[in-house]
């Protein structure tokens, strides 16, 4: 039973990847250019240390987040 | 022959760094080696675009906010754990990034939530007529976010259900559930339009039987 279904959830999601509009470029010159820019953007920025409060943040921000969604 | 040696040496250095895992490259980025988090980059930018077009349908948008979500990832490297890998934590990221952004601009752009009221009707006629991809598309982007979040990962990203709880920062049967919606939805629409209703005929009726032990399997 389990079996049957999980073979018609992989069959329906092949289904649907198959009728995917979404295309993106093909170019890696379009990835490059990209990726030049994101690294650029990294350069001007820097890790923020981990502080004494960092666990702390994490877990508000998470329930943040939730809330959000 | 010097630019040789240098050509060389560097193909090698991308060999190396090809090899390394994620949390390796991470460990090297936290000890102040920036040109691991390039690799990085290299490795999640395309997965990260298709992802994030899937929210923003708009290729600029998407790489915009691509762009922040590696920002964002850099800036917080310290406060990832480990706990989950590190796709799902820029995916999560990414998904967090394309949400504001959508808020922040509900104006300007189409909000997943307010697709429902925003199409009208004489659309929807067209889009009967329409390619069937585009017009599954139309109820996908109906579904509410958390939905249409764990459908997308799920059927596009080709992820597992643990893996989609760790993006979407949830249960597993919450991801599960959530995923089991989306289809259910679907499924309802796919009834009353008669195009989809075809299609779903074409691949052999599967969606028609869809019920509630549907996704239970991994």
């Amino acid at each position: 039973m389990r079996q049957a279904s999980s073979n018609k959830e992989h069959l329906l999601r092949l289904k649907l990847k198959k009728e995917d509009p979404v295309e993106l470029p093909m170019d890696d010159k379009f990835y490059e250019g990209m990726h030049s820019k994101i690294m650029q953007a990294i350069d001007a920025i820097d890790i923020k240390p981990s502080t004494k409060w960092a666990k702390a943040h994490i877990f508000l921000e998470r329930r943040s987040t939730l809330i959000k969604m | 022959m010097k630019r040789g040696t240098n050509f060389s040496t560097a193909k090698k250095d991308d060999q190396i760094l090809n090899e390394k895992t994620d949390q390796q490259l991470i460990e090297e980025v936290r000890a102040g080696h920036r040109a691991s988090f390039s690799e990085l980059v290299k490795r999640h930018q395309r997965g990260l675009l298709r992802l994030s077009v899937r929210f923003m349908k708009d290729l600029d948008i998407a790489q915009d906010v691509v762009q922040e979500a590696f920002i964002k990832a850099y800036e917080k490297l310290n406060m990832f754990e480990g706990r989950a890998s590190f796709k799902s934590w820029l995916y999560q990221i990414t998904v967090n990034t394309a949400r504001n952004k959508l808020r922040e601009n509900r104006y300007n752009y189409l909000d997943i939530e307010d697709v429902q009221l925003s199409v009208p009707a004489t659309a929807e006629k067209n889009l009967v007529h329409g390619a069937v991809s585009r017009m599954i598309q139309v109820e996908v982007d109906r579904l509410p976010f958390k939905q249409k979040t764990a459908l997308v990962l799920r059927i596009y990203e080709d992820m597992s259900f643990a893996e989609i709880a760790e993006v979407m920062e949830c249960p597993y049967d919450t991801a599960k559930a959530n995923y089991r919606h989306a289809l259910i939805k679907l499924k309802e629409t796919f009834e009353t339009q008669s195009e989809l209703k075809k299609w779903t005929d074409d691949v052999g009726g599967i969606f028609m039987e869809l019920n509630t032990h549907y996704a239970e399997a991994e």
